[in-house]
This record gives C-alpha cells, sequence and structure tokens, in this order.
C-alpha cells in the first residue's frame, strides 16, 4: 500500500472525489465516466489515466473549493477533446452542489465524493490506515424509504473501496440516514455524530465499531479538504 | 413506544451547553439511543427510575460502580455520619488510614495503598511507578484491553500525537508465547505487564484466562524483572474480596481498584508490595479531591459488607442462576446463547452474531420490557438482586425470545 503524505492524499482524495461524483452522474445517462485518476502520481494529478485535465496540487483544491482552476497549459495540447469532455463533467458537478432540493441520484452523486475522500485517507494516509486497520465487512449507506446509496468495503486488493453490495452477503453494519436531506448534509460533514443518532436523524444497526472508525477517518478527511459552494 | 419527552428535552438543552450532549461510555451512541433512556431520576437497589419516571430492572450498576445496590443504607449512613465532619480539607483525615489499614488486611500481597477518584488515575500511575523502579520505558498490554482514558490507552482516536504509544506494545489475550516474544525483542526494557483479571473487552465475548496463563505471565515477569500490574478496577469485589488475583490464584505486584470500591462513591485504589514503596514515593500523585473523606468512608464499609456478607461469592451464585437461565431459553427458543465471562458480570453471546445485530435487537426488546441490558458491554448483577428479581426478569427475557421467534417465523 503506497503511503502518501498530507498533501498528496488531500489531492489524491480531491480527484477521487471528482472520479465518484461522475461515477454516479455517468449511471443515470449511460456515459462513460471521463475521470480516472492514475496512482501513483508525481508533483501534480491527473483526473484521467490516458490524458484530460491536469492540475496541480493547489489548483485542484481551488477548483473544488471555489469551483474554478486553470489546469496546466499542456493538458489541452495532448488531449483536446478529453479536455473539454473532462470540463462539461465538472460543470456538472458543480451543478450539483447548487441543488436546492437534490434528488436521490444527486445525494447519492455528493455522498460518493465524499466517501472517495476518505476511502483515499483510508487508503494511503497512516493515521487514518492505523485507526481501520485489522477492520473488515462492509459498511451500508441507506436512506429511509429510498434504499441504498452505497456500500463500502474492502476489494480484492485490501484497499477499502465503494463495492457491490450483495443480497447473499448482509453488511456488517447499517446507517440509515432520516430523508434525503439529512443524508446530503451528511455527505457534506454538517452533522454530529453523536447527538444525531440521539434525536433521530441517522440510525445504526450492527458493528458499531466499524462506522466509528470509518466516520472518524471521514471526519479526519473532510476537516482537512476543502467543500465545494452551495 | 415508550414516554421518553423528558430524556429527549433534557438532551437537546445539555446539547448546547455539552459537546455530544452526554459524552463517554455513558453517550446514547454507546448504547442504543433510540430506546435507552439518556437520563436517570434515581435509584434504590437493583431498580432504577429514568427521567420520564418509567421504572428499569438493572443489569450495568452504573457500569460497575455499584456492587451492593444503588443507595445502600449502611453506605448511605456512612456517608452522612462522615458529612457531618465534612468531607475535604487541607489535610487528609483519619478514615484515609483507616481504608489504607483495611485494604493492606484483605489484600495479601499490599503492603501500602494509594488513592485517587477513578482507575485511570490509578493504572497511569501504576505505569509510571513500575517505569520508576525499573528504569525503562515499555509497558506491554492485551490487544482490544481497556485502562483508561489516558493517552496511552484510550479506545478513541483523537487527541493522540505518535509518541503517546511509542513504548506501549500489545499482545493477543492467552497467547503467552506472544507475551515472551515481545518480552525478548525488547530485552531489558519493559517496565511493567498491566492486564485486566479477564479479558473483557467490549463489543467482544469475554475471555477467562486459560490453564496456566497468569502462572506463567508471573514467572515471565519475574524472570525478566518486569512489574506485573494487575488493572482490577472492573473486576475488583465481584470475584473475591480479596482481589481478582486470589480468584485465579496469582500474585501482582501492583493492583488498581475503583468501581464497586466505593459503590457508587467515586473512589479508586493502588496497592503494592513493599518493593516498590520507595518508588511509589517518586512518583507525584495528586489531586484537587482525592482526599475526599466521604468516597473514603463509604469504601470502608462497602468491604467490610463485602467481607462480612460474602458478597462476591453471592454475585457470582446469582450470576449463575441467571446466566444458566438465560442461556436455557436461548436454546430453549433456537438462540443458542453463552453468557461468557465470570457470571457475576456476563457478556451475552449469540452464536454466529459477531456483527451484533441479534444482541442488539434481543436490548431494543428487553428495552421495552423494562429490562436494562446493554448490549456491547459486559453486565453486572448487583447484590441487591435476588433469586425472585432474577427469576422474574428471565419471565421477561421468555417474552423476548417468544418475540424474536415470531419476527422469524
Amino acid at each position: 500500500m503506497t503511503e502518501l503524505d498530507k498533501t498528496q492524499v488531500k489531492a489524491w482524495a480531491l480527484a477521487r472525489s471528482i472520479f465518484g461524483a461522475n461515477q454516479i452522474m455517468c449511471e443515470g445517462n449511460h456515459i462513460a465516466n471521463c475521470f480516472s485518476p492514475p496512482f501513483p502520481f508525481n508533483d501534480s494529478i491527473h483526473l484521467s489515466s490516458n490524458g484530460g485535465l491536469q492540475f496541480s496540487y493547489s489548483s485542484l483544491e481551488k477548483l473544488v473549493g471555489q469551483g474554478f482552476a486553470f489546469p496546466k497549459v499542456k493538458s489541452f495540447f495532448i488531449s483536446p477533446i478529453l479536455c473539454f469532455k473532462s470540463m462539461v463533467a465538472l460543470l456538472r458537478i458543480k451543478g450539483l452542489y447548487s441543488q436546492i432540493h437534490p434528488s436521490f441520484n444527486q445525494v447519492r452523486a455528493i455522498f460518493r465524493a465524499s466517501v472517495e475522500a476518505t476511502l483515499a485517507f483510508a487508503n494511503h494516509y497512516s493515521p487514518a490506515r492505523e485507526i481501520l486497520q485489522g477492520e473488515k465487512g462492509r459498511i451500508s449507506f441507506m436512506i429511509d424509504g429510498l434504499g441504498e446509496i452505497l456500500s463500502v468495503g474492502k476489494n480484492q486488493n485490501g484497499l477499502w473501496a465503494v463495492i457491490e453490495s450483495s443480497a447473499d452477503e448482509k453488511a456488517s453494519v447499517i446507517l440509515s440516514f432520516q430523508n434525503l436531506e439529512y443524508a446530503l448534509l451528511s455527505a457534506l460533514g454538517k452533522t454530529n455524530h453523536l447527538t444525531d443518532p440521539v434525536i433521530g436523524k441517522f440510525a445504526l444497526h450492527g458493528r458499531i465499531t466499524l462506522i466509528e472508525k470509518f466516520g472518524f477517518v471521514s471526519r479526519l478527511a473532510l476537516n482537512d479538504l476543502p467543500t465545494p459552494k452551495r | 413506544m415508550t414516554d421518553r419527552t423528558q430524556s429527549q428535552k433534557l438532551f437537546l438543552r445539555a446539547q448546547k451547553v455539552i459537546p455530544g450532549g452526554i459524552y463517554g461510555h455513558v453517550s446514547p451512541v454507546a448504547g442504543l439511543p433510540d430506546c435507552f433512556p439518556h437520563y436517570c431520576r434515581k435509584a434504590k437497589g437493583y431498580l432504577f427510575e429514568d427521567v420520564d419516571g418509567k421504572q428499569w430492572v438493572d443489569f450495568m450498576c452504573a457500569y460497575g460502580a455499584v456492587l451492593h445496590g444503588y443507595s445502600n443504607a449502611e453506605i448511605d449512613d456512612a456517608v452522612r455520619q462522615q458529612q457531618i465532619s465534612g468531607s475535604v480539607f487541607n489535610q487528609p483525615s483519619e478514615v484515609m488510614v483507616e481504608l489504607a489499614e483495611e485494604l493492606t488486611q484483605l489484600i495479601d500481597f499490599a503492603n501500602w495503598s494509594v488513592f485517587a477518584k477513578n482507575g485511570s488515575d490509578l493504572t497511569t500511575w501504576a505505569i509510571r511507578l513500575a517505569r520508576q523502579h525499573t528504569q525503562r520505558p515499555y509497558v506491554i498490554k492485551a490487544q482490544g484491553a481497556y485502562h483508561g482514558v489516558d493517552a496511552w490507552c484510550d479506545p478513541g482516536f483523537g487527541g493522540r500525537i505518535e509518541s503517546d504509544r511509542r513504548e506501549v506494545l500489545e499482545f493477543k489475550w492467552n497467547d503467552v508465547t506472544q507475551l515472551e516474544d515481545l518480552i525478548r525483542a525488547h530485552p531489558g526494557q519493559v517496565a511493567c505487564v498491566i492486564l485486566t483479571p479477564y479479558h473483557h473487552a467490549s463489543f467482544a465475548p469475554s475471555e477467562l484466562p486459560v490453564e496456566g496463563f497468569w502462572n506463567q505471565v508471573r514467572s515471565l515477569c519475574d524472570e525478566h524483572g518486569i512489574i506485573l500490574v494487575l488493572d482490577d478496577v472492573r473486576t475488583g469485589g465481584r470475584l473475591d474480596v480479596h482481589g481478582s488475583h486470589r480468584f485465579f490464584g496469582f500474585r501482582p505486584d501492583l493492583s488498581v481498584y475503583s468501581k464497586a470500591l466505593g459503590n457508587g462513591y467515586a473512589i479508586s485504589a493502588c496497592v503494592g508490595i513493599e518493593k516498590l514503596k520507595k518508588a511509589s514515593m517518586e512518583v507525584f500523585l495528586t489531586g484537587s479531591c482525592w482526599n475526599d473523606a466521604l468516597a473514603m468512608a463509604a469504601a470502608l464499609v462497602s468491604l467490610r459488607i463485602s467481607k462480612r456478607d460474602n458478597v462476591a461469592e453471592q454475585v457470582t451464585d446469582k450470576g449463575s442462576f441467571f446466566a444458566k437461565g438465560m442461556e436455557e431459553l436461548g436454546n430453549k427458543f433456537d438462540y443458542p446463547l453463552k453468557m461468557t465471562g465470570p457470571t457475576s458480570m456476563p457478556y451475552p453471546w449469540f452464536d454466529g452474531d459477531d456483527d451484533l445485530f441479534l444482541l442488539q435487537n434481543f436490548c431494543r426488546l428487553a428495552a421495552g420490557e423494562g429490562l436494562f441490558f446493554h448490549p456491547h458491554h459486559n453486565w453486572f448483577i448487583s447484590n441487591a438482586h435476588n433469586e425472585e428479581s432474577l427469576a422474574a426478569a428471565l419471565v421477561r427475557v421468555e417474552q423476548i425470545f417468544e418475540k424474536m421467534g415470531e419476527a422469524k417465523a
């Protein structure tokens, strides 16, 4: 497992967030995801494995936090069509965060972005990795009455990842949000993990220790990363 | 659904002025926030009443801090008597000397005793004492064992720096080979091994020591000049009035007690062997109210009751009756259940329920029946319980299993 320093893991988390959000948006539109950030990377990060937009770490933070940043100019010379597609996709992702009443699928996309950032920390940042060391099983995130947002577990390479839920294998822990709005707040890191379950905003069932650890890593990640403006 | 209006109202007030509303092991999120009460109004014997007026049959004993039942008359009388003279003064009071004498007589290896308020105060002090005596840095503990809230051992994740645990090593409970390997990998560097009498990790079945475990640990410590610290905070008084080491047949160098010691009055004690007395005077120890005479008076009477009434044997017998009943009912309804750990402080474990869904459901239904069973922490049998109260609880448990069976069908 490759270890990243704080600056690198933040950049990787943002690139994976963009990939994650777009993955859900592409599902609905039946188009291929133009983002697939390659790993490992050097002093800048490509959003796609076959060229496409390339950002310095600081530009990527600006892109996510402020909604706009200049990519490296050479990106456009290498793969102009992919760059154009990527810019359109980035605008669509930006649009997600400005929705006043987002749909289930839009919340799924925002949630996925947040989870991908957490996973980047869980896999590549040693203080986060140590917390989850020795853990296994699947976390299922649900919204009451609407169904599953996504599942997290270890993939075949032993990395924490968004995984397919299977009817045969029960989740180790289930976190159910009371409604869509609350799931969105959670994805934006605007919830209180100690008080909200007491007032019914979300419920936990199963292996609490696993979600406690994942939650801590998630707060660790979200505290360090810019949140897109709403 | 039970009325929890007052509980919720208080919680909403609390969360404005207290981070998380309620924190630590009693935080609602650590249990079942949707059905456990958040605040208690009063308690007597084996019963407590929440702020909404619902009465509960208790199986948690304030997470172990109560052994003789809530509001024990003898203990409360002694406290009231002491209160006439006062609680905290410029100097300690006579009761401190009496309590130290009582403990050193009661605990066979103990030559001296010191006092604080909580288990953590003295588990941390004990490892510092071991370091002072041995002039070595490393501490060995069991994986998943709880020894308090200090940075070297707390189960949380926040507020830590890398160096906090640099000199803390861990081995798997009952795996003496692994312990020996750790000691050999750090020759002349291990100050102490700190262990609970048996392994009572949260969210997991309790594990008793395997045959020969304690003797082997003792021998390894002797061979390598390591101090053996017994964290008897949770278990003390529940297995043997003379200390849990007597129950398991070994001798530690230091033992730390709290929880049941004061039967609900905040006090902890560390007792030790003569050899460590000199070093103990080099490790600073104090706290604002640590000389509190009320808690010491409570502890003194609590210990005398334990001795007079053979309380450890009594709670073990009562626990055995209850555990047997629980296991029989589990089997009857096809929910194979094992009450793990000593019967006076059991933790239930359903076969194949590693993620605890079944146990959480069971405890949720129990809450509906007014039984306070915790799904993530070992339970405690209070000596205020009697066969009638436990039999009545088992009748309710049978109803719970019936409901679970109906839901399954």
